[in-house]
């Protein structure tokens, strides 16, 4: 005679897979839908001119590059000490040259009507031509 | 005569197993790209730029100030009037050396920014960060 003394009742370990699934796309969904699609932000390092103090004490022998942004009516008048500039392209340039003879510190003036995009493309072009002290200076320009 | 039938049947499930794994692909992509957005941040219309630095992750020691195309003034993402801004970073710099991130709406007047910049160096404050859309990618 055969002992009949086995366990028959075994555990069905199946996965609930539609739940499963179920939950996975709305994860997805979820994901996606928080997705931001934000720009890319970069930071400029600039400056700030205390009074009385200087931009850096190794280089107070020499003159600062003024660069001054005026308004016009096609956008902005570029002055980079006494010469102008109507195009940033040609700041550039000229930017190149002065740093190629020293690092000088470079002043922004700006009159108050200016767009801030202005700004801070003269301070983008500075960077580029790798000045290490620009300045945005907070001294009112008059017309 | 018995006809003999066609009786290949065609297998119609679909592939449950392949179908999770390019699910799970793609909830762990999306998970990974995903820039979880600063509180403070809010949505502002950056001027470009091409040579700026990634900024460094926004330590305690840092403050970020931002200003929409209204020329409203948020402190963080708490707003706030030119004449309270001095009080406040006042406050803030008394304990640690703040560093100040401008973010700025590109259209705005150099005017409104110059007071903001006034009130930062009033306040002693000689770390200034300006927030820029980079494009140096395109």
């Amino acid at each position: 005679m055969k002992l009949n003394n086995r366990h028959k009742n075994r555990d069905v370990a199946e996965l609930n897979l539609p739940a499963m699934v179920d939950v996975i796309l709305l994860l997805l969904i979820f994901f996606m839908c928080t997705r931001s699609f934000n720009d890319p932000e970069k930071s400029i390092k600039s400056q700030l001119l205390q009074k009385g103090v200087t931009l850096s004490n190794e280089i107070d022998d020499i003159e600062p590059i003024e660069i001054t942004l005026r308004k016009t009516h096609s956008g902005v008048m570029l002055d980079c000490d006494g010469k102008k500039y109507s195009s940033f392209k040609s700041l550039s340039s000229t930017l190149r040259k002065l740093r190629n003879i020293v690092d000088a510190k470079v002043i922004i003036k700006s009159e108050s009507q200016v767009p801030f995009r202005y700004v801070v493309e003269t301070l983008d072009r500075c960077k580029a031509a790798e000045f290490s002290n620009v300045g945005l200076s907070t001294v009112e320009l008059s017309r | 005569m018995k006809l003999l039938k066609n009786k290949r049947t065609y297998n119609n499930k679909i592939n449950i197993a392949s179908l999770i794994d390019v699910v799970f692909l793609l909830i762990i992509f999306f998970m990974t790209v995903s820039q979880i957005t600063a509180t403070e941040q809010l949505p502002i219309n950056l001027p470009n730029a091409q040579n700026g630095n990634t900024p460094s992750q926004t330590n305690s020691e840092s403050i970020i100030i931002n200003i929409n195309s209204s020329g409203n003034i948020y402190l963080g993402s708490t707003s706030t009037e030119i004449t309270e801004l001095k009080n406040d970073l006042q406050k803030l710099n008394n304990t640690t050396n703040l560093s100040v991130i401008i973010r700025c709406d590109r259209d705005l007047e150099w005017s409104k920014v110059r007071e903001v910049i006034k009130i930062c160096r009033g306040c002693n404050i000689t770390s200034l960060k300006v927030r820029v859309r980079d494009i140096s990618g395109e």
